[in-house]
């Protein structure tokens, strides 16, 4: 996955513009609005927005700091992070009538990785998938051991808008022909997958997306710890 | 010419909660109003019937918008729809060249209020 070449400084700009303009007319709602019901949703909007727009902010101060700070890497399992990205964006993925689950395994295994950095990574694509996954759909976390290579992957897996493989031909021919870069996720400037690489180089890891019909699995691959030999 | 407090829009947003915001200003005005989350959902929500008024989130998730328009400006009934561009790109677009794909109104979501959303949509009726 290659850097998209964008000035970080503008990219953050416009990561940040969407939420800060969504709080915006939220609150322009709630300036009008009388139920107790409907404020109390949305300010809870307003709320969660804003803490979408505080983890980018961490995510870019925390990339800023990976010249000068160092983050140790150690051997872990990967589960209990997993586990509480899912306890912490339970509500809001629910708030959006969306849900996001772990896969567990039966057998764990251990990466070498650190464990904020690894944690910034999956809480991004799951942020990520949130924004691309269709109502009602489960976002899944997932592990995989590639033993060839020595790495464990960890997907987040979205499941988009699935369209008939007409509709999907005939769409693909006109977004060629339209005047327009075509991206997965034309609405990001591709900051957060540009930070999610800065934290796995740093873990001499990396990331990856696999594009499926009906949505995509973003990963980052971690080198498999040796501990994992001794069980 | 209808009159605008009949008119029907159809929404294109991918963000659940800014469209049901923009939904209901436009619907205390009166509006009738369908949302859709993509590209994909509005051809076919254009197929079942052709709006009034198209509003459209210039950065959708999945298939570009701009192909959508595109396909709309190829047939005579969807091309005479007038399109309002609602966007944080608002800075960096060009409506001169967007005119070729039906816009007629860019609307920054930046810097938006209610009435901004209404009065777009009764300057394109």
């Amino acid at each position: 996955m290659e850097s998209s070449g964008v000035n970080p400084v503008t990219a953050a700009a416009h990561e940040l513009k969407a939420p800060l303009a969504l709080m915006r007319q939220l609150a322009f709602a709630l300036e009008g609005e009388e139920d107790p019901a409907t404020r109390q949703r949305l300010i809870d909007r307003i709320s969660l927005t804003s803490e979408r727009a505080l983890r980018l902010t961490t995510d870019i101060t925390k990339a800023a700091r990976l010249e000068d700070a160092l983050f140790a890497l150690e051997p872990l399992n990967p589960e209990q992070i997993c586990r509480e990205i899912v306890a912490e964006l339970g509500p809001l993925f629910a708030a959006h009538d969306r849900s996001i689950r772990y896969e567990h395994r039966r057998n764990p295994l251990l990466l070498v990785a650190n464990r904020d950095l690894l944690r910034r990574i999956l809480t991004n694509f799951s942020d990520n998938a949130l924004h691309y996954t269709a109502p009602g759909t489960t976002v899944r976390l997932h592990m995989t051991s590639l033993k060839s290579k020595g790495v464990v992957r960890i997907g987040v897996r979205d499941i988009g808008p699935a369209v008939s493989a007409d509709v999907w031909r005939s769409l693909q021919k006109k977004a060629v022909m339209a005047p327009q870069a075509i991206h997965a996720r034309p609405q990001s400037s591709g900051l957060g997958l540009l930070l999610a690489r800065q934290f796995a180089d740093a873990m001499h890891g990396r990331i990856g997306v696999t594009r499926h019909r009906d949505g995509a699995t973003f990963y980052v691959e971690l080198h498999a710890s040796e501990q994992l030999r001794l069980w | 010419m209808k009159p605008t407090d009949s008119l029907n829009i159809l929404l294109v947003e991918d963000d659940a909660w800014l469209a049901d915001v923009q939904k209901s200003i436009l619907e205390k005005e009166g509006f009738v109003v369908r949302r859709v989350a993509h590209a994909t959902a509005a051809m076919m929500a254009i197929d079942e019937a052709i709006p009034d008024v198209l509003i459209v989130d210039m950065l959708l998730a999945g298939t570009t918008v701009l192909a959508l328009l595109h396909e709309l400006q190829s047939h005579p009934d969807t091309a005479r729809v007038p399109v309002i561009a609602c966007t944080n790109l608002a800075d960096s677009l060009k409506s001169e060249r967007l005119e070729h794909y039906g816009i007629r109104r860019i609307v920054d979501k930046a810097t938006m209020r209610p009435a901004d959303l209404i009065a777009a949509v009764r300057s394109v009726r």
